[in-house]
């Protein structure tokens, strides 16, 4: 019994990930980069000033579409088959350690990457590099919080992405390009399954809801 | 009768019911759940489901809470505090009986 119990704690942690909406949701915004890097290897003069302040909108506006995608999924998918949970907030100041460690960090990596990125006599393109190892730290720590196996796999496959790109001879940007284009595609490959998966084992209950309190 | 054995006598008997301390252990890890996934993840009835959600309600553990989602009924139940407080104790009853009995 305290097997059975720790197993539906767990199920219910996992139950985010249920049905493959956070990847398709990860994917989108990998493509979207993918697409931005790829415009500001191509664009010249004042447009190109332009595209490069925009990433962090770019990023903003990623998240936003990406946090509607996934309820849209869940709304139309998830919820009438499976059920509707809402997970325990994080308090105001848990959320702004957070909010700040991710800032420092993300700075700490920018600053890294701009400066290695120009460094004369490095033959490697380090921000595929940075990017890969960056994004299978998160993924490993999402596998580690979940015990969901894919993530680590998905932790492995953008390390090894990320090596691969860095010694191909291929300049940063069209390696990032490159990257997020790769790993977006990976995702939404990897989402499918797991959605597949998810629709096999949970058809659609009859119209009747069974709230019945 | 030892203590031991009286540790266990005393234990919440409301929670002890298998499926009862499943539902408090799912409402115990999330701000709330529907009463499809309580259903979905139980295992239970309709029927079964409701009686037991209907007497954590009653000793106060949970609240049962009945809104709409786009028009769909929905059931809403989450723990309350004196629910937590009284699974806290329920689990640390059991886990002292465990550590105190031999295999």
């Amino acid at each position: 019994m305290p097997d059975d119990l720790k197993n539906s704690q767990l199920r219910t942690l996992q139950y985010f990930y249920v049905d493959g909406s956070f990847e398709f949701g990860l994917g989108l915004l990998c493509l979207i980069l993918a697409v931005f890097f790829y415009a500001e290897t191509h664009v010249q003069g004042w447009l190109s000033a332009i595209v490069d302040s925009s990433l962090v909108l770019v990023m903003i506006g990623g998240f936003w579409l990406i946090n509607r995608l996934i309820k849209l999924l869940k709304e139309r998918l998830t919820w009438p088959r499976t059920g509707y949970i809402t997970y325990n907030r994080q308090n105001d100041r848990t959320r702004g350690w957070r909010i700040a460690l991710g800032l420092v960090t993300g700075g700490l990596v920018g600053a890294l990457a701009a400066n290695l990125a120009t460094t004369p006599n490095l033959h490697i393109a380090v921000l595929p590099l940075l990017s890969g190892v960056l994004l299978g730290f998160v993924m490993v720590v999402l596998g580690w919080r979940t015990s969901i196996l894919r993530f680590h796999l998905l932790a492995l496959l953008s390390t090894v992405l990320g090596v691969a790109l860095a010694y191909s001879s291929i300049e940063n940007i069209v390696g990032l390009a490159i990257y997020y284009l790769v790993f977006g595609l990976v995702l939404f490959a990897c989402g499918a399954c797991v959605l597949r998966t998810y629709l096999l084992k949970n058809p659609l209950p009859s119209k009747e809801r069974p709230d019945e309190l | 009768m030892s203590s031991d054995l009286r540790s266990l006598a005393d234990v919440n008997r409301l929670i002890h019911e298998p499926s009862r301390s499943v539902i408090l252990a799912i409402l115990g890890v999330v701000e709330s759940a529907d009463f499809l996934y309580l259903q979905h993840e139980t295992g239970l009835t309709k029927g079964n489901l409701s009686v037991h959600l209907s007497k954590l309600e009653v000793a106060g553990y949970i609240k049962i809470e009945k809104t709409y989602r786009d028009k769909i009924p929905l059931t809403l139940c989450r723990m309350t505090e004196a629910g937590r407080k009284a699974f806290d104790n329920y689990r640390n009853q059991l886990k002292l009986f465990v550590e105190n009995t031999k295999e």
